[in-house]
C-alpha cells in the first residue's frame, strides 16, 4: 500500500463507484419518484430486494416501475455502502477495535436483514389470512431492538476511530456512520410508504433531505481516502479561511436543499421564499469563493474547482427558474387549480429532477472544496517519496 | 407480495408492529410538522395541504370530454399512463360518442359555474342542498373537514373535483377512480351508487392490486369525513355532467331551475340506495374448507363457471389469464380479472364476492346473474375464492385449471 494513502486504494475507488451509482441511479430515480409524485404508486412495503425481478415488466405501469426501480437502486446502493464500510474498516490498525468493529458491522447488517425478513414474514402471514392477533411479532421486535443496539455499537466504534490520531481515521469513522445512515435512509423510505396516511409527504421530504446527507458521507469518504496532493496544500492562514468558506458554502447549499425538498414535497409559500432567498446566499458565497481563489496565487490548484462551482451555479439558477415556472406558473385549465394538483408532464418532471441533481452536484462540490482545503499533510506523508515526486512535478496551468 | 393488497392488514400492521401509533401519533406528528421546524411548515403562512383550501378557490369546470357512449367493440387494451387525453380523443373514431365541455361559450360556463357553486359550495366550504344533506349526513362541518382531509390524502391522485386526474393519476394504472360519475365498481348496492359505509370501507382498506392505499391508520372520524367528501364530489360531479350535457345538446331557458331539478333527481338516487346483501351469508358455505362438501361445491362452481348459464367463461377466458379488456362507464377500459391471481380489488370476502356475482359490476360491464339460485352463486363464490389457491382445489379441478386440462 502506498504509505501516503490513508486507506487502501480500493476504498477510494469503491467510494467513487458508490457515489456515481448513488448520483446516477438512486438520485435520478428518487428525483423522478417525487417529480412524478409516484411515491405511493405501490403502497406495499416492505418488499424483497429482488421483488421487481419477479414481475412481468410488460404489465408494469410507469409510476410503479419508477417507484420500484428506485427501491431496487436503494438496495444496490446499500450493498455498495456495506462493501465500502467493510473495506474501509479493514485498514483500522488497532486490532481490538478492528475486530470489535467488524463484529458490530456483521451483527448490524444481519440484524437489519432479520428485521426486514421478519416484517415480510409477518406480512405474508397476514396475506394468508392469519388474524393479526395470531401473528408472532416478537421476531420483528427483537430484531428491531437488536439493530438499534448494534447501530449504537457501530457508532461507538466510529467515535473511537475518529478520536485516534492515525491516518485514515476519518474515512474509517465516516464509513461506519455511512452504514448506519444508509440503513436509516432505507427505513425512512419505507416508513414514508407505510405511514403515508399519517404524515403525508413529510416523511418523503425527510427521506429526500437525509439522502443528501448520506451522499455527502460517501463523497467525504472518497475525498478523504485519497492521497494528499501537495499542490492543494494551502498556506496558513489562507487554508483556514478557505476551509471556513468551503464549510459555509456547504452549509448554505445544504440549507437551500432542505428548503428545496420542502418546496418539492409540500410547496408551502414559506418554503418557496426561503428556497429562493437562500439561492442568493449560495450565489453570493460561490462568487465570493471564486473571487478569493482566483485572486490568490497560492490557490492556483483550486481554480478548476472554482470554475466548476461557478458553472454549476449558473446552470442551477437557470434550471431553478424553469423548475419554478413549470411547477407554479400555468395557463389555461391548469391555471384554475392548485399548483400541487397540476398535471405533470415528462418534460416538467425531467426539468425538476435535473434541478435536484445539479443542486446535489453543487453540494458535493462545496464539500469537496471544504475537505480539500482543510487537508494538511502529516509529517509522514510529507516525507514520502511519492509526495515529494508529486510536489516537484511540473504543474499544468489551472490543473485540478 | 399481495399480502397488503388483500386487506387493510398493512395499516393494522403498521399500527401494531411498528409502534403504538395511537399513543405516539399526536406527539410524533407535532414534532414532524409543527414545533422544532415550525418555521418551515409554518401553518400561519397558509401553506400546508393540511390547512385546507383557500376560501377564494373555486371548483374548476370540467374540461375533459363527457363520454356519452362507449365504442361497440371491446378495446384491445386500456389507456396507457400519461395518455388519457389521447385515449378520449380517439373514442369517437372507434364508434363512441363524446361531448367537449370546452365548446361551451364563456357566458354558459360562467352561468354553470355560478349554479354549481350555489348548490355545492367551494373547496373550502363545500355543501349539499337540504334536505338531502341531512338525510345523507353531509353537514357543512363534516364536508369542510372532509374537504380538508381530501386535499391532504386524496387530491394528488383523484384531483380537485374528483376527476381522477391529479398529478399522480396520470402515471399509475389502474387509474384513480373518477368520482364524478357518482358510481363505483364495488359497492353493496346493485346500481353502483356507493353507500357511506362502502366508501369508508374502501378508504380504510384500500383497493388491492392498485395504488389506492389503505388509510386504516386514520381515525374513524377522518375516514368518515373522507367518505363524505367523496360523496359530495360524486353528487356534484354527476350534476355537473348532466348539466354540461344539457347545455351542449339542448340548452335550457333557465339553467338554475334545470340545475335544481337535476340535483333533486341525483340526490333522490343517492338517498334511496337499496343495500341488498346475500339473503343468508352462511347459506351454502361450509366452515371446513377442506371437507368433501366444500370440494363438491367448488366442483359445481367450476362446472357452472364454464357453462352458458353463468356465462363467466366468456369474459374470464382461461379463468382470466387471457387478457381481455372491457369499456367502463367512465369511458376508459378495465382488464377482466385474472381469477388465478388471487387479487380481488373489491374485496375477497364471500359476501363481497356473492354480491359481485349476483349483481355484477354495472360500471364495468360485468353482467349480473339473476338467473342463478343463491346456492349456485355460493358455488361460484367458493370456486372463485379457491381458484388462486391450488392447495384448496379438488385434484380434478386443480388439474383442469393448472395443467391445461380444460
Amino acid at each position: 500500500m502506498n504509505p501516503t494513502r490513508p486507506v487502501p486504494r480500493f476504498v477510494r475507488v469503491w467510494a467513487i463507484l458508490t457515489a456515481v451509482v448513488g448520483f446516477g441511479l438512486l438520485f435520478v430515480l428518487g428525483g423522478f419518484v417525487t417529480s412524478f409524485r409516484v411515491g405511493m404508486a405501490d403502497p406495499v412495503w416492505p418488499t424483497a430486494p429482488w421483488y421487481l425481478a419477479g414481475q412481468d415488466w410488460h404489465k408494469l405501469e410507469f409510476g410503479f416501475l419508477v417507484e420500484h426501480t428506485h427501491r431496487a437502486a436503494g438496495w444496490i446502493f446499500g450493498a455498495l455502502c456495506i462493501v465500502l464500510t467493510v473495506g474501509a474498516w479493514w485498514s483500522e490498525p488497532k486490532r481490538p477495535l478492528k475486530f470489535g468493529g467488524f463484529g458490530a458491522i456483521i451483527a448490524l447488517v444481519g440484524g437489519y436483514g432479520s428485521f426486514h425478513g421478519a416484517m415480510m414474514a409477518a406480512g405474508a402471514k397476514l396475506n394468508d389470512g392469519t388474524p393479526l392477533r395470531d401473528i408472532d411479532w416478537s421476531v420483528a421486535r427483537m430484531a428491531g431492538i437488536f439493530v438499534l443496539a448494534m447501530a449504537g455499537l457501530v457508532l461507538l466504534c466510529a467515535m473511537a476511530a475518529a478520536s485516534s490520531s492515525r491516518p485514515g481515521r476519518w474515512p474509517r469513522a465516516l464509513s461506519l456512520v455511512l452504514l448506519v445512515a444508509v440503513m436509516i435512509q432505507g427505513l425512512l423510505g419505507g416508513f414514508r410508504v407505510l405511514l403515508n396516511a399519517l404524515f403525508g409527504p413529510l416523511l418523503a421530504a425527510y427521506h429526500g433531505v437525509f439522502a443528501q446527507f448520506v451522499f455527502c458521507l460517501v463523497v467525504a469518504i472518497a475525498v478523504l481516502s485519497a492521497s494528499p496532493n501537495p499542490r492543494r496544500i494551502l498556506p496558513e492562514p489562507f487554508r483556514g479561511r478557505m476551509t471556513r468558506l468551503g464549510w459555509t458554502l456547504t452549509g448554505v447549499v445544504f440549507l437551500q436543499l432542505v428548503f428545496g425538498a420542502m418546496v418539492r414535497h409540500t410547496g408551502t409559500p414559506l418554503a418557496q421564499r426561503l428556497h429562493i432567498l437562500t439561492a442568493f446566499a449560495v450565489a453570493g458565497t460561490v462568487v465570493w469563493i471564486a473571487a478569493v481563489i482566483c485572486s490568490t496565487p497560492a490557490a492556483r490548484a483550486y481554480r478548476g474547482l472554482a470554475f466548476h462551482l461557478l458553472g454549476l451555479l449558473v446552470l442551477q439558477i437557470m434550471l431553478g427558474v424553469e423548475a419554478y415556472l413549470v411547477k407554479f406558473a400555468a395557463v389555461g385549465p391548469q391555471a384554475t387549480t392548485l399548483p400541487e394538483l397540476r398535471t405533470i408532464t415528462k418534460m416538467s418532471a425531467g426539468l425538476r429532477t435535473v434541478h435536484l441533481l445539479v443542486g446535489l452536484g453543487l453540494l458535493a462540490s462545496a464539500l469537496v472544496l471544504a475537505l480539500r482545503a482543510n487537508r494538511a499533510v502529516s509529517a509522514a506523508e510529507a516525507s514520502s517519496p511519492d509526495t515529494i515526486t508529486r510536489a516537484t512535478r511540473p504543474e499544468p496551468a489551472a490543473a485540478d | 407480495m399481495g399480502w397488503i393488497r388483500s386487506s387493510y392488514g398493512r395499516a393494522v400492521f403498521a399500527r401494531v408492529a411498528i409502534f403504538p401509533v395511537p399513543y405516539f401519533r399526536p406527539r410524533v406528528h407535532r414534532v414532524l410538522r409543527g414545533e422544532w421546524i415550525f418555521l418551515i411548515f409554518c401553518a400561519g403562512c397558509g401553506g400546508t395541504s393540511a390547512d385546507g383550501y383557500d376560501p377564494s378557490l373555486r371548483y374548476p369546470l370540467r374540461s375533459d370530454p363527457l363520454v356519452i357512449a362507449n365504442p361497440p367493440e371491446a378495446p384491445m387494451r386500456g389507456p396507457e399512463t400519461g395518455k388519457l387525453t389521447e385515449w378520449f380523443a380517439a373514442l369517437p373514431s372507434r364508434g363512441g360518442k363524446t361531448l367537449d365541455p370546452t365548446a361551451l361559450d364563456l357566458a354558459a360556463k360562467e352561468k354553470l359555474s355560478a349554479v354549481l357553486e350555489e348548490l355545492f359550495g367551494t373547496p373550502a366550504a363545500p355543501r349539499v342542498p337540504e334536505p338531502a344533506a341531512t338525510t345523507l349526513g353531509l353537514s357543512d362541518s363534516v364536508l369542510a373537514e372532509g374537504s380538508r382531509q381530501y386535499r391532504r390524502q386524496c387530491a394528488h391522485c383523484h384531483g380537485l373535483t374528483g376527476e381522477g386526474r391529479g398529478p399522480t393519476g396520470d402515471w399509475i394504472l389502474p387509474r384513480p377512480r373518477d368520482l364524478r360519475r357518482g358510481v363505483v365498481k364495488f359497492g353493496s348496492a346493485p346500481g353502483g351508487i356507493p353507500t357511506r359505509a362502502d366508501l369508508t370501507k374502501v378508504i380504510r382498506r384500500g383497493v388491492p392490486g392498485t395504488a389506492m392505499q389503505p388509510f386504516g391508520l386514520l381515525s374513524d372520524g377522518e375516514l368518515d369525513a373522507l367518505a363524505a367528501a367523496a360523496m359530495h364530489l360524486g353528487i356534484r360531479g354527476e350534476v355537473e355532467f348532466r348539466l354540461t350535457r344539457t347545455l351542449l345538446e339542448d340548452p335550457p331557458d333557465d339553467l338554475a331551475a334545470e340545475a335544481k331539478a337535476v340535483t333533486a333527481n341525483v340526490l333522490a338516487r343517492w338517498t334511496a340506495v337499496p343495500v341488498i346483501g346475500p339473503t343468508d351469508p352462511m347459506a351454502g358455505r361450509d366452515e371446513d374448507e377442506f371437507a368433501p362438501p366444500y370440494f363438491e361445491s367448488i366442483r359445481r362452481g367450476y362446472a357452472l363457471f364454464g357453462s352458458t348459464k353463468s356465462g363467466c367463461g366468456s369474459c374470464h377466458q382461461d379463468f382470466g389469464r387471457t387478457e381481455k379488456w372491457l369499456y367502463d362507464v367512465w369511458g376508459t377500459a378495465a382488464r377482466v380479472t385474472d381469477l388465478t391471481s388471487g387479487v380481488f380489488r373489491g374485496g375477497s370476502s364471500p359476501e363481497e364476492l356473492f354480491r359481485r356475482v349476483r349483481f355484477g359490476i354495472p360500471a364495468a360491464e360485468m353482467p349480473a346473474c339473476p338467473g342463478l339460485s343463491d346456492a349456485e352463486v355460493w358455488d361460484l363464490v367458493h370456486f372463485v375464492r379457491a381458484a388462486s389457491k391450488p392447495a384448496r382445489l379438488p385434484a380434478d379441478v386443480k388439474a383442469m385449471i393448472y395443467s391445461g386440462g380444460h
